[in-house]
């Protein structure tokens, strides 16, 4: 019975564990929308305490809690955004990892406050949880600036944000279906890790956006970890099971990527000439190359490069100039007939 | 006389199918050291359960002095409050804690404890019953037998009037067990009553006032130490009356000295078992037996020879060729087998086909990438479930579902399968039908005219009388005696076990 | 007479996990009528291929089935289970990618044969086997404490090997995975049946099943007749890292890159429930390797089924765990004696109704 019972605990743990490790994976795709917002930063309410501290201090230092070290292209490109601009910028930078672990993260915010860095900067696993870290900042005197995702806290807790609006971005694909005038749309959605942001706004629009125009939804699952393989192989049961559509709505690059696959296998055609509408999400150096071959029709942005961003915040808030709190960050989206060479050259990621 | 400090009355209790005590009286003087004495399975280790709170009596009365009413001991917290103390053979106390810590751990009432003065006090009891260990030693680097005064020290300062000692004494040395006897003297005079649970005969003897026999849950009697020799003794736990003891025809004798070729040639054998090193010779033909009561090393003994117990030192000849037997496979593979004692704990494989089960030490001689071919394994299995007169379904049945007696004969016809040369017989009668043993019997010495050496352990003395030409003696992990010939007599035997007659011991 | 097969039959071993899976594929039908049909079609660049259900289920089936069968060596003889696979096959997945891209994220050509690649991702495989195996036979460690290790950090070594890089190698990489062009039958179909084939050899040419069986049953008997218990636990995790290995080789070749993070995410659960479907004891001991396979493909199945039916996403979960309680449940032995005692009743009351008309 006990050796009954200690296993149920290890099963229960290990399961625990799985699942964390996918709703890590799943943020980085989350965090991967992110992007940095075109316009200027406006103002708001800084801590003048801040400043004068930094002013005696000299070089300024920026905690960074980011989530993985490495868990994507997107990842990667925002760490290293991170740690270009803040060297260009003059910044010292620490950067902490979370790894998965929420409780990690919140520990090694609150470990950096100890440190009495000059602004945090938080990417967090989880948007739930952080009040106690964003009230010790704020006793501190230290700036909270949110990125990648929207945390949920009160205005009065943090002071800027550089977060995607995942849901616009989605609403950005419907509004582009509509101009496409298919006779009648029946969408696969392949939606991210159940119950990330991005998977909930990008699905929500296109749920919405089916409603209002009338498409009809032929699939809508979500894929364990954004993998191209679990998409690919859905879409091949679903062609086999004689399931008819038009559009794939795939909520990141790789699943549409995986998606074409099972469509290339089956003979079906996808595409700027194809029979099949290719939506997807993130917009990484390669799957523009996608778009510029014709593979996808549209890529929706995602833009990983917070640091330039960030400095320029910090910039604005050391002038004293007041920042607008609640800046979502502009987005792009590529299209298949308008995407050039030099887009996909200018692309670092 | 002293004043009694525990008794227990017609304590009875039963588990599912087991009468495990009947009737059993107990009672304890201060200041006595008691021995309770029996074989496995006697009921020693249920009595004292009930004693301090782990079973529950279905019966009986537990009357302590300063109680007037009987107790109610229902854990082994109300056995700690009413005085009763246990010390088990396994250290049950925190080795990475100090000495201080140890005996205080859990006991004070106070929220904050003051660790000098706890320091300071315990270092006046280790000094007062000269236990050779500091305050804040940390636990684990004491040795062993320190390790047990230091829990005996906790028990004593916890006030118990009555302190159980079960089994101290099996994994100290000879020094050891010396200063631990020099510290249960003290209590004794302290006028701590002390329960004193262990196989080692010597001991019993050495220290003891009383002692409570039992045997299969029963109450053999109660007896001063000088009004008990050691052959009443054995003879008490085994249940043989002295008078009653026959002379048994012995078959085996026509085999002596027939044939004298050595089969198996050891010396200065010793394993991790703990039994001292010993020697043995076996020739060919010749069906040996270890006797002893159980614990005695009779079982360590061919355990070593097989390689089933790691081997420390010594060596062993096969045929005079010298082996080094690192692990049952080499013993096998010089043609030696070993039915165990334990014949469910590691004799049988339970799930596994009867067919299985008999091929199992035959096909792992044979090799990795040889199986037998179903057939064949069938017909292996058809052959000796016939010869041995096998009361199974089929071969396909599992072996957990037969009677024991057929288990045995599977095994049995798993090391017949491997045609040894020396086929080593632990205990293959326990627990099987009266039957079965006799053709068990029959069939050692059939193996054993047919030129195959054997040696064949039992609890029942008949049993090897019948079978055996030559008996090596334990007692205590030690070889006490060989007897062969006109020797091979019941009460010759006893008086072995029970020392006092040859004492030719090896070391 | 028919009666005594028919309940001969019932009780056999496999007769659950079978009679499940045929269940799932009549719930199926009824679903999609086009279930059982098998079409040839031809892919984009118009090579024959085979199209249907049946050949979508063995083909995505491939390593699930490959790591039931060493997860059955392993939970027999080590009593218990490696939760690390999923977190291997993103190790071995990440060698095979790091051998044929190098450093590049868009390599056009491979850097090394697809042979090299697979004996390295096997050797991995292997490497990470022995290290479970070292831990579970050597220091005693439970198998899930032990695997606990490589399933934390497999993931993140995964990486490692390939440089931090997410490469995607060329499509030629891609036949193991999919077609092989000109030939309609997908290779993971093929490697399945050549795995299974030579797993039947091995069990019936060598005596890895009665050994494993022995060690897990009883490694105190199984020592005493000549066997190395933990030599034989090392070995079937050994066997298990290989396994790990071609299944990382079939993932990486699917879509011709590996994410490590999301590759194969909690396979480890629907291995281990593959051999328990199969009417395995995860206690160890006796094991049926058969069975394992067939719980494989039938949790192949009832994935496929949720997505044709396009369940709810939020019930897809819920609706695998009813399905799954239901089979466990019918196959522990109280149920299976209610069953059975229902039967000889029934029978009973009915010879004794013809007895009295």
């Amino acid at each position: 019975m006990k050796k009954m019972i200690s296993l149920l605990l290890v099963c229960v743990m290990a399961f625990s564990f799985t699942a964390c490790g996918n709703s890590a994976e799943t943020e980085e795709a989350d965090t991967a929308e992110v992007a940095v917002t075109e316009e200027t930063t406006e103002e708001a309410e800084t801590e003048e305490a801040t400043a004068e501290e930094v002013a005696t201090d000299g070089t300024i230092t920026v905690g960074v809690v980011q989530t993985n070290a490495n868990e994507s292209d997107w990842r990667t490109a925002n760490t290293k955004s991170f740690n270009e601009a803040f060297a260009e910028a003059g910044f010292e930078i620490k950067m902490v990892f979370g790894e998965g672990d929420h409780a990690k993260q919140i520990s090694q915010a609150q470990q950096l406050i100890q440190e009495e860095v000059d602004y945090l900067v938080v990417l967090g696993l989880q948007s739930a949880g952080w009040e106690d870290v964003a009230k010790a900042a704020k006793e501190a005197g230290i700036p909270f600036i949110m990125a990648d995702r929207k945390l949920e806290l009160s205005e009065d807790l943090y002071t800027a944000m550089v977060c995607s609006d995942f849901e616009a971005e989605g609403v950005k694909a419907v509004d582009w279906l509509k101009t496409q005038e298919l006779d009648a749309a029946k969408i696969v959605v392949l939606g991210g890790d159940t119950g990330s942001s991005a998977q909930l706004g990008r699905s929500k629009a296109i749920e919405d956006g089916a409603a209002a125009n009338g498409w009809e939804i032929v699939f809508n699952q979500n894929m364990k970890g954004w993998d191209e393989t679990l998409a690919k192989q859905a879409v091949a049961d679903l062609i086999a099971s004689g399931t008819e559509f038009n559009v794939i709505y795939a909520e990141n690059d790789n699943m549409a990527r995986g998606a074409c696959d099972a469509m290339d296998a089956a003979g079906i055609t996808y595409g700027k000439d194809g029979d099949v509408t290719v939506i997807a999400f993130d917009a990484n150096k390669w799957a523009l190359e996608y778009v510029l071959e014709g593979k996808f029709n549209l890529d929706v942005e995602c833009n990983p490069l917070h640091g330039p961003r960030i400095v320029e915040l910090i910039n604005s808030l050391e002038a004293g100039e007041v920042v607008e709190q609640n800046a979502y960050v502009d987005e792009e989206m590529f299209d298949c007939d308008t995407i050039t060479q030099e887009i996909v050259d200018a692309r670092s990621y | 006389m002293q004043e009694k400090v525990l008794s227990m009355k017609q304590i009875n209790i039963s588990f599912p199918g087991v009468k495990a005590l009947q009737n059993v009286d107990f009672s304890l003087c201060e200041g006595e050291i008691h021995a309770l004495m029996g074989e496995n399975g006697a009921g020693k280790s249920t009595l004292i359960k009930v004693l301090t709170g782990v079973y529950k009596a279905d019966s009986g009365e537990i009357t302590m002095k300063g109680f007037e009413k009987p107790l109610h001991i229902k854990s082994p917290q109300d056995a700690q409050k009413a005085g009763i103390s246990t010390v088990y053979q396994e250290i049950t106390l925190c080795p990475n804690l100090t000495v201080a810590e140890n005996l205080f751990i859990g006991r004070s009432e106070e929220f904050v404890v003051n660790w000098k003065t706890n320091n300071k006090r315990a270092d006046e009891i280790l000094k007062g019953l000269s236990i050779p260990a500091k305050a804040t030693q940390q636990l684990s680097n004491c040795s062993i037998a320190a390790q047990q005064m230091v829990a005996i020290a906790r028990a004593v300062d916890m006030e118990c009037k009555v302190l159980i000692l079960d089994e101290p004494t099996s994994s100290l040395d000879k020094q050891e067990v010396e200063k631990l006897f020099t510290l249960m003297r003290k209590l004794k005079a302290r006028g701590v009553g002390i329960v004193f649970v262990t196989h080692f005969l010597d001991q019993v003897y050495e220290l003891c006032d009383k002692i409570t026999v039992l045997r299969g849950g029963e109450l053999v009697g109660e007896y001063p130490i000088k009004d008990l020799s050691r052959v009443e003794l054995v003879a008490k736990m085994m249940g043989k009356e002295l008078d009653d003891l026959e002379e048994i025809e012995q078959e085996a004798q026509a085999l002596v000295g027939k044939n004298k070729e050595v089969v198996l040639e050891v010396k200065g054998l010793a394993s991790t078992s703990g039994i001292k090193p010993f020697d043995f010779t076996i020739h060919k033909g010749e069906v040996t037996g270890f006797a002893g009561l159980l614990g005695s090393g009779r079982s360590e003994c061919v355990r070593a020879i097989f390689g089933a117990d790691k081997v420390v030192k010594g060596n062993v000849r096969v045929k005079g060729e010298p082996v080094h037997v690192a692990a049952p496979i080499k013993a096998m593979k010089k043609g030696i087998g070993y039915l165990s004692e334990d014949r469910k704990g590691d004799g049988i494989v339970g799930d596994l086909s009867v067919r299985d089960n008999m091929i199992l030490a035959l096909q792992v001689m044979k090799g990795f990438f040889k199986p037998f071919t179903k057939t064949q394994a069938q017909a292996f299995a058809e052959e000796y479930i016939k010869l041995l007169g096998i009361k199974t379904a089929s071969a396909d049945t599992p072996i957990s579902s037969l009677s024991g007696g057929n288990q045995q004969k599977v095994i049995l016809a798993r090391w017949l399968l491997t045609h040894p040369d020396y086929l080593i017989l632990d205990e293959p009668t326990r627990g099987i039908d009266i039957g079965t043993k006799v053709e068990i019997q029959k069939l050692v010495l059939k193996l054993a005219a047919e030129g195959m050496s054997i040696t064949f352990i039992s609890s029942e003395i008949e049993e090897m009388l019948r079978t055996c030409s030559k008996l090596i003696i334990m007692r205590d992990l030690y070889v006490v005696g060989e007897l062969n010939g006109e020797d091979l007599t019941q009460t010759k035997i006893m008086h072995t076990i029970a020392g006092g007659v040859s004492q030719n011991a090896n070391q | 007479m028919p009666t005594n097969k028919l309940k001969s039959i019932s009780k056999h071993r496999l007769f659950v996990p079978i009679a499940f899976l045929v269940f799932l594929f009549f719930v199926n039908m009824i679903i999609n009528p086009g279930f059982l049909k098998i079409s040839m079609g031809s892919d984009s660049n118009g090579n024959p291929v085979l199209i249907g259900n049946i050949v979508n289920i063995l083909t995505n089936a491939t390593e699930l089935v490959i790591l039931a069968i060493g997860m059955t060596l392993v939970t027999s003889s080590s009593k218990g289970q490696d939760i690390s696979v999923g977190a291997t096959v993103a190790i071995v997945g990440g060698v095979i990618m790091r051998v044929l891209c190098g450093m590049e994220t868009q390599p056009t050509t491979l850097h090394a044969p697809v042979v090299v690649a697979l004996v390295l991702g096997c050797l991995a495989g292997i490497a990470c086997g022995m290290f479970n195996g070292l831990l579970v036979a050597k220091f005693k460690i439970q198998p899930m404490v032990a695997t606990l290790i490589l399933f934390t950090a497999g993931r993140s070594i995964g990486s490692m090997a390939m440089g931090g890089l997410k490469p995607k190698a060329v499509s030629s990489f891609g036949y193991y995975g999919n077609f092989i062009p000109g030939f309609p039958i997908p290779t993971p179909i093929l490697i399945t049946i050549v795995v299974i084939i030579i797993t039947a050899i091995v069990l019936k040419k060598t005596n890895l099943a009665l050994y494993t069986k022995s060690v897990g049953i009883n490694d105190k008997a199984a020592y005493l007749n000549g066997l190395n218990p933990n030599l034989i636990k090392f070995i079937t995790f050994m066997i298990l890292g290989l396994c790990v290995g071609i299944a990382g080789f079939v993932q990486a070749s699917r879509v011709q890159t590996v994410n490590p993070y999301t590759i194969v995410p909690s396979i480890e659960m629907d291995v281990i429930l593959a051999v328990a479907l199969g009417g395995n004891s995860l206690g160890g001991g006796k094991f049926n390797m058969t069975g394992s396979i067939i719980g494989a493909y039938t949790i192949q199945t009832l994935t496929s089924m949720l997505t044709t039916l396009n369940v709810n996403t939020n019930a897809v979960p819920v609706f695998k765990a009813v399905i799954i309680l239901v089979l466990v449940i019918i196959q522990t032995p109280i149920v299976k004696s209610f069953f059975h005692e229902h039967i000889q009743t029934a029978k009973l009351l009915k010879t004794q109704r013809k007895e009295r008309a």
